[in-house]
């Protein structure tokens, strides 16, 4: 089985390294992108598995790249990255249909885990949708 | 003639001796007759005819001869009225007339004639028998001409006059009796009882009736008063004399009304002016009384008897040449001089009323009067016994005035002097008798202007007081100053009569004054000063309100500073703790334990500076009052529990006991459950931070509208100093010893802020050594 193809998008470039190093020491294929722009080119030419996409971004933020994947993908798992928990910015997300939240601040060794679990399960449910 | 008689003579038959017989008879007939032929001639004059008329048979041989005689006619006599006589069926023709006698007396005949018999030639008689009704006539017209005049009497009478029956109906009502009722002699007619048109007062009528019957029963003449209404409505007052009089065959009533309403007015008038006069002198204010020649009291006024005591009856009942207190001062003897006609005069003298016993002085006046020729006393007796009081008290006050420490000064009004007293040459020198006389100017030391006596006449003149003061000079040159109120003094007319001046000594006054005013300065300058102060002040206010207000921006600004810097804190700080703890995790390689060490170490004070900054955002939010409170229907019972799950292991570790009380229905309240979790957090931390041993308890229970949560523990306890400060920021006061978790200093602010913005309260209850309760209540909804 081929290794799950991960899109980070991050304005932070130290995090989208380390963000890299954790998730290829879990086996994930990660590309990155810089910003709301390049993440939605990478999108549709690399076509990741799942999303890991930063709130706070300069020009456009996590929430409008989230709407515009949504337009296209609704599967499509994506996993909203913020600083620190906000109950009213994850509300927003989830209205947007975000698959999840990562809290920086968290121990991300666990949040990783999280996601390896829902993007496992979105990709079982894809299957069985294709089936 | 003489023919005929010779046939009387020869032809004696019975007829001619009847007819003898016949004229016999009227020859002496009392009354003048007369028997004449139808051819006029007169046939026989009875002697009566004669002896009236003067014309004896031969005179008047024809009827024509008579008739030219009596009646001055000379075809006065015809035939045709004989035969009308005749045709007439002998009927008796009657008629007065007046005849002309011989020595030309004009008398009245009254004739009837009738066809008497034919005589023997065939002629046919008339007899014409006449009464002389000349005196009757005469009488008739005196009667007349009498009733006549009587008429024009009653009619021009100057009095009202009526005959009337006693039903009331009037026969005569004469003109000036229509013009006192104004009822028309017609109106007065048409009335079946005018008198009660005339009395519609039936007790008026009754007694104007009663009048009436009173002259009928006999007494003949009756005079009375009587008021009648006339058509106008106005009443009149009449005098009416009735007597009784044979009228018509009747006993009427001949009434003669006078009219006295205008004496009757006037005679009220006299009532009421001397009712007046009465009154006028009750209302005087001075005693008046009247004694007869007697001595008996006829009239007392109001005045008299208040000045006495005495009541009326008592006064009256006096004689006052027999009562002791006119004795006693003289009077008797002043009042018999009187009642012979001399006036006197006595007072004032004092005087004890004879009932009341009443002291006042009087003085007495004694008016000897003639009334209805009885010599009486008019006395008036004058009540000076208040004026004696108002000169005691005149006197007392001169005596005041004298001994005042004013000096009083009373001027005429032209300024001269008229009275000093004492102080007054105390203040200037001057005695009384060298002040009098002279001009108020002598007082003058040239150091006034002209201008402030000026507006002083001219104030005082017009009625005015005028108060000031004065720098004159005393009688040895030396100045002194005076304050002084002048005024005007009036007389009992009202017109100014003099002024007085009172003044009082002020120089030394005036020194203090000006010391007073030095001072007054001096306080005005430290009053300037202050207000300079003052302004200062108010300057310096406006900067801190100013710098105020940049705090407030700057506190802002702070809020603004710290939410961004925290959240620019994180990323960095995140990114940090990753590196870390990918290195912890050996993801780049293999560590040995002493760098695991080290790196754990820092990644522990990565996630202290991470809940500061947390903290720090948290309280910035809640100063700002940026805290969004989103309630929700919560159980706090649960959260509670999960806590109590959260910490067991933690205080397991740390070998505490950790109590929950909750109810087993949970209790549910509308609240934010983050915030929720968030306060308990802290206060359950804390608990566990300050606690060595023992147990932490936490409890929860509805009370009412209210959830009441409470976090026991029997730790290290809070002095008594610190208490109040426990909710304050960065307040730490006992920092425990060692690693592990450092706290912020943060977290019971956060709690409060927390609990205040959903309108609760928390609280702690707390002592050294004895553990602490912090205890937070929050409405159910």
């Amino acid at each position: 089985m081929p290794n799950k193809k991960i899109l980070v998008v991050d304005d932070e470039l130290d995090f989208l390294k380390l963000m890299k190093m954790r998730l290829e020491a879990n086996d994930y294929e990660v590309i990155t992108a810089a910003n709301g722009k390049e993440a939605l080119d990478l999108i549709k030419f690399r076509k990741p598995d799942a999303v890991l996409l930063d709130i706070l971004m300069p020009g456009m933020d996590g929430l409008q790249v989230l709407k515009i994947i949504r337009k296209h993908d609704k599967e499509l798992p994506v996993f909203m990255v913020t600083a620190f928990s906000n109950m009213e910015r994850f509300e927003a997300a989830n209205k947007l249909g975000a698959s999840g939240f990562i809290v920086k601040s968290n121990d991300l060794k666990k949040e990783i885990e999280n996601i390896t679990s829902a993007i496992m399960l979105s990709d079982k449910f894809k299957g069985q949708k294709k089936v | 003639m003489k023919k005929r008689r010779p046939k009387k003579d020869h032809k004696v038959d019975a007829r001619q001796e009847s007819q003898e017989h016949f004229r016999k008879a009227v020859l002496h007939a009392p009354f003048p007759v007369m028997i004449y032929a139808e051819d006029g001639e007169v046939v026989e004059i009875s002697r009566v005819w004669t002896e009236i008329t003067g014309y004896k048979h031969k005179d008047i041989p024809t009827l024509k001869a008579w008739v030219e005689k009596a009646f001055g006619q000379k075809d006065g006599f015809a035939r045709p009225y004989i035969d009308n006589l005749y045709n007439l069926n002998m009927k008796v023709e009657e008629g007065d007339y007046q005849i002309m006698t011989k020595n030309g007396e004009k008398r009245i005949w009254s004739f009837s004639s009738s066809p008497l018999s034919t005589l023997p030639d065939g002629r046919r008689l008339v007899i014409s028998i006449a009464a002389d009704i000349t005196k009757r006539k005469a009488a008739e017209k005196e009667v007349q001409e009498s009733a006549w005049r009587l008429n024009m009497v009653i009619e021009r009478a100057g009095n009202g006059i009526t005959v009337s029956d006693n039903q009331g109906n009037f026969e005569i009502f004469n003109s000036k009796m229509q013009e006192i009722t104004g009822y028309t002699i017609d109106e007065v007619n048409c009335c079946r009882d005018f008198s009660a048109v005339l009395y519609p007062n039936k007790v008026d009528r009754h007694n104007a009736i009663e009048g009436l019957k009173s002259a009928k029963s006999g007494e003949g003449y009756h005079e009375a008063e009587t008021v009648i209404c006339a058509k106008d409505g106005s009443k009149k007052t009449l005098l009416v004399s009735t007597s009784v009089i044979h009228y018509k065959d009747k006993d009427m009533f001949l009434s003669v009304y006078r009219d006295i309403t205008e004496r009757k007015n006037s005679e009220e008038a006299i009532i009421a002016a001397y009712k007046m006069t009465r009154s006028i002198l009750d209302m005087a204010p001075i005693g008046i009384y009247l004694a007869r020649s007697d001595g008996s009291i006829e009239y007392v006024n109001s005045a008299m008897l208040e000045m006495s005591g005495d009541t009326r009856e008592q006064f009256e009942s006096m004689n006052i040449l027999k009562v002791p207190s006119y004795k006693k001062v003289g009077l008797d003897n002043l009042l018999k001089a009187a009642l012979k006609g001399k006036p006197f005069f006595i007072g004032p003298v004092e005087f004890t009323s004879y009932y009341a016993k009443k002291t006042t002085i009087r003085n007495f006046t004694g008016l000897p009067v003639k009334e209805g020729g009885e010599n009486k006393v008019l006395i008036f007796a004058e009540n000076l016994t208040e004026l004696k009081k108002k000169e005691d008290e005149l006197i007392k006050l001169s005596q005041a005035v004298m001994q005042s420490s004013t000096a009083v000064v009373i001027t005429n009004l032209k300024g001269q002097i008229e009275y000093v007293n004492p102080s007054f040459t105390r203040l200037t020198g001057y005695t009384s008798d060298e002040a009098i006389g002279k001009h108020t100017r002598l007082l003058k030391s040239g150091e006034i202007r002209r201008s402030v006596y000026k507006q002083l006449w001219r104030s005082i003149v017009s009625g005015g007081e005028w108060r000031g003061e004065f720098h004159n000079k005393k009688k040895d040159g030396k100045l002194y100053w005076e304050y002084a109120s002048i005024s005007p003094v009036r007389g009992p007319d009202g017109a100014i009569s003099h002024f007085i001046k009172l003044a009082e000594d002020v120089t030394e006054r005036k020194k203090n004054e000006k010391i007073i005013e030095e001072t007054r300065d001096q306080l005005a300058l430290q009053a300037m000063d202050l207000q300079k102060a003052n302004v200062d002040l108010k300057l310096l206010y406006n900067e801190l309100e100013k710098k105020n207000l940049e705090l407030q921006k700057l506190d802002k600004l702070k809020s603004d500073f710290i939410s961004t810097v925290s959240h620019e804190l994180r990323t960095p700080l995140s990114i940090t703790k990753e590196g870390i703890s990918l290195v912890l995790d050996e993801v780049p390689g293999r560590i040995n334990e002493k760098q695991r060490e080290v790196l754990f170490t820092s990644r522990n004070n990565i996630d202290r500076l991470a809940r500061i900054i947390g903290d720090l955002l948290d309280i910035s939010k809640i100063e700002s009052g940026a805290v969004g409170v989103r309630k929700e229907f919560i159980d706090l019972a649960f959260i509670i529990n999960q806590i109590a799950g959260f910490f067991m292991v933690k205080m397991k570790e740390k070998g505490l006991k950790l109590r929950v009380k909750v109810p087993k229905d949970g209790v549910t309240l509308n609240a934010d459950g983050d915030k929720m979790t968030q306060v308990l957090m802290n206060l359950v931390n804390n608990a566990i931070k300050f606690t060595d041993k023992g147990s932490i308890t936490i409890e929860v229970e509805a009370i009412d509208g209210y959830v009441q949560c409470s976090v026991k523990d029997t730790g290290m306890g809070i002095s008594k100093e610190n208490l109040p400060k426990v909710f304050d920021k960065f307040q730490q006061f006992s920092r425990v010893p060692g690693a592990g978790e450092r706290g912020t200093g943060l977290g019971l602010s956060i709690a409060k802020g927390i609990i205040d913005a959903h309108n609760g309260k928390i609280w702690v209850e707390s002592a050294l050594g004895k553990g602490s309760r912090f205890t937070f209540t929050l409405p159910k909804t």
